[in-house]
């Protein structure tokens, strides 16, 4: 893991790649409202009558989802060591298992290091 | 054909004979020992095809009579699903040197295929307990302080599943007589409960509860997965909670309670995904809200909506693993996978980035798999009338497609460059990236080859321009929800940080309370140990005050103060025995 030397620029580097990608997400929803109007949707339930439906249904659940998120964010969020601290004392003692003597050896190691590479 | 060959073998004996190769292999053999775990499940799997349904190995344990193996078509499908999760797995951990890892994935593999193969609910809890002892060491194989921690939690959450399954098997055993498998009929009223029969039936749905992640019992799913090893995750969401949806399948189809539950569960850890900052406990959340589709439609019951359980079941383990792969691949490269400290990852790991993204849009985008298993929960939660339901799912559908699907993406890959340079995945990694990839899209685009297998027979095309053009809107739209609150700065920002859960319960109160107990109890003791010294020690120092040579039990008696003690002694006593 290198820290960013390079002054290569990358595809969403650059501000008009993001303009037009956001351009062409914003048309393409408005398509698909307009397309509502345009074909026949046979529908089973009388809600999905209303015109872009599936539309308002999407976007609507995900602002309420992210609303209650975020008021539930004030209630729930804590430290990130609120569990346990990283170096905490009630380690599982060294002398009892095979495990925990090898869980002591790759104390060192483990900051990123995953148990996958070595 | 000779008799040998009409009894299959046990798809254990394959796995449980790769575990026992990788155990034995010298130390220097480390590649053999990776091939062997992607071979096993190939040639498990060759051997599986040549099965014809029916009932086989049947043996005795306890005085009862037990099946090994009962093959049928529910059964076959999840044997399918866990081979071909096994083989992706293994391709993926290609790479790794840790023989524990190795052979406690093809235990767990071999454990989940004798689990669905079990015939009875005995057989089902030894499995049920072997799955929970392999999959332990995937999560003890990362080697920290807080991965030893998650799995001991994780382990004592699937021994106590193991051990109600195990109450409710006897109980039924003794009641019904014998202990095979069959469908359950649960007592939802729960006042009107008086045999033991339905209690059993309980400890059965609780067992499977706990397994699946419902509410309330779901904490270890975004407790232990994410403090896996990379590769382990993958084996771990592949499997434990799909034998549960197989078991609920087998035994609880049409119970009209699981589709509440389902809701709920399919609603609520969105919430959680939204504010979780760890990309990978943001995947485990996103996998409880799949897990409650396939409860909903497990609750429905008809045999098109157990053909809907079964094939999201199917998907989900798909293009779950290929964004939990991904999310992999980035832990192994930059050392965590902490949304507020990643993004612009697809400047160095450009594939990865792709092949999330592939990942998250078979979700439930049109031309990928889980739009062509979802949509026939959908259109089954229509026809069984639940129409707040369908809306609800409606809801999750956009929802969880916003908080797994756009957000790990997003927040690893794109968002604002972190400055994080690091190497492209692991060559093995990329391929099992691309087998999972290529199945999204051919399940996908060739939704038959999938129905084909489907326990039920089915007919079912997801494929019109009403269901394409609607879901497209609703994935826009949510999209556009993200788009839109990430620009206003109303979309929760990324912190490193801990989120409570249900888990607090068991990792700070109960802990807490139980100090509180002890040290009261402590402080009770000692109390009572002071003052007990204190009293014995005053009667002690009187005893001696009083019997000095010049005190009152010391000194001498004279001959007639004793006898007229005597004399009052015997009086006392001849007065009560007369008066009586």
């Amino acid at each position: 893991m290198t820290n960013s030397t390079d002054k290569q620029t990358h595809l969403f580097d650059r501000p008009e790649v993001v303009k037009w990608t956001l351009r062409i997400f914003y048309s393409s929803c408005i398509f698909l409202v307009l397309i509502d109007f345009l074909i026949h949707r046979h529908v089973e339930t009388s809600v999905e009558k209303v015109p872009a439906f599936y539309a308002i249904c999407g976007l609507i659940a995900c602002i309420v989802f992210v609303l209650l998120a975020k008021q539930l964010r004030k209630l729930l969020m804590r430290g990130k060591d609120y569990y346990e601290s990283p170096m905490s004392t009630d380690e599982p003692s060294s002398n009892n298992t095979l495990l925990s003597n090898s869980l002591d050896e790759r104390q060192n190691t483990e900051h990123n290091n995953n148990g996958d590479e070595r | 054909m000779s008799e040998l060959f009409s009894t299959p073998i046990h798809p254990l004996i394959f796995f449980l004979l790769g575990a026992i190769l990788i155990a034995v292999l010298p130390a220097t053999k480390d590649k053999i020992a990776s091939i062997i775990t992607v071979i096993i499940p190939v040639v498990s799997f060759i051997s599986l095809l040549q099965w014809q349904q029916g009932s086989f190995g049947f043996y005795q344990l306890l005085g009862l009579e037990l099946t090994l193996l009962k093959i049928d078509g529910l059964s076959l499908l999840f044997a399918y699903l866990f081979h071909l999760a096994a083989f992706i797995a293994g391709i993926y951990a290609f790479h790794i040197n840790d023989r524990l890892q190795q052979a406690a994935s093809l235990l767990y593999v071999g454990s989940a295929l004798g689990a669905v193969f079990a015939g009875d609910w005995i057989t089902l809890f030894i499995f049920w307990e072997l799955l929970a002892l392999t999959s332990v060491m995937l999560i003890l194989s990362r080697r920290t302080q807080a991965s030893y921690r998650s799995s001991i939690r994780y382990f004592i959450i699937q021994v106590l599943s193991g051990v109600l399954l195990f109450s409710g098997a006897l109980m039924i055993a003794h009641q019904a007589g014998t202990p095979s498998i069959t469908a359950l009929v649960l007592n939802t009223d729960i006042l009107s409960i008086n045999t033991g029969y339905d209690v059993a039936i309980w400890l059965i749905f609780i067992a499977y509860g706990i397994k699946c992640g419902f509410p309330l019992f779901h904490s270890w799913v975004a407790d232990a997965y994410p403090q896996a090893t990379p590769t382990g995750a993958i084996f771990l969401i592949s499997i434990t909670t799909k034998v549960a949806i197989y078991a609920l399948a087998r035994s609880f189809a049409g119970t009209d309670f699981l589709v509440t539950i389902g809701l709920v569960m399919s609603c609520f850890p969105i919430i959680f995904a939204i504010i979780e900052n760890d990309l990978r406990r943001v995947l485990a959340y996103s996998i409880i809200s799949q897990i409650g589709f396939m409860i909903c439609a497990i609750g429905i019951g008809t045999e098109m909506a157990i053909n809907g359980a079964v094939a999201t079941a199917f998907n989900h383990v798909i293009y779950k693993s290929l964004l939990m792969m991904s999310m992999g691949a980035v832990l192994l490269r930059v050392g965590h996978v902490d949304g507020s400290h990643l993004g612009g990852l697809y400047k160095s790991m450009p594939k990865t980035a792709i092949f999330s993204i592939i990942g998250a849009l078979s979700i439930s985008t049109p031309l990928f798999a889980g739009f062509v298993s979802k949509a026939i929960i959908m259109s089954e939660m229509l026809k069984a009338g639940h129409i707040i339901g369908w809306l609800l799912l409606l809801a999750a559908a956009a929802g969880v497609f916003l908080a797994s699907g756009i957000k790990a993406p997003y927040f690893a890959f794109f968002a604002k460059d972190s400055g994080l340079r690091v190497k492209e995945a692991p060559t093995n990694m990329l391929f099992a990236m691309t087998i999972a990839a290529v199945l999204c899209l051919v399940i996908g685009i060739f939704p038959s080859t999938l129905y084909s297998i489907l326990p039920y027979p089915i007919d079912y095309s997801p494929y019109d321009v009403t269901h394409v053009v609607t879901q497209l809107q609703l994935l826009f739209f949510s999209t556009f929800a993200f788009v839109w609150l990430s620009r206003k700065n109303w979309y929760p920002s990324e912190l490193r940080s801990t989120n409570l859960d249900i888990d607090w319960f068991y990792r700070k109160l109960f802990p807490k309370a139980w100090m509180k107990v002890c040290q009261f109890s402590h402080l009770s003791h000692q109390c009572f140990v002071l003052l007990s010294t204190k009293v014995l020690n005053n009667v002690v120092m009187s005893l001696a005050k009083y019997s000095r040579p010049d005190a009152l039990l010391g000194r001498a008696w004279s001959i007639n103060g004793m006898l007229l003690s005597l004399l009052c002694v015997l009086l006392f006593v001849l007065f009560f025995n007369y008066s009586q």
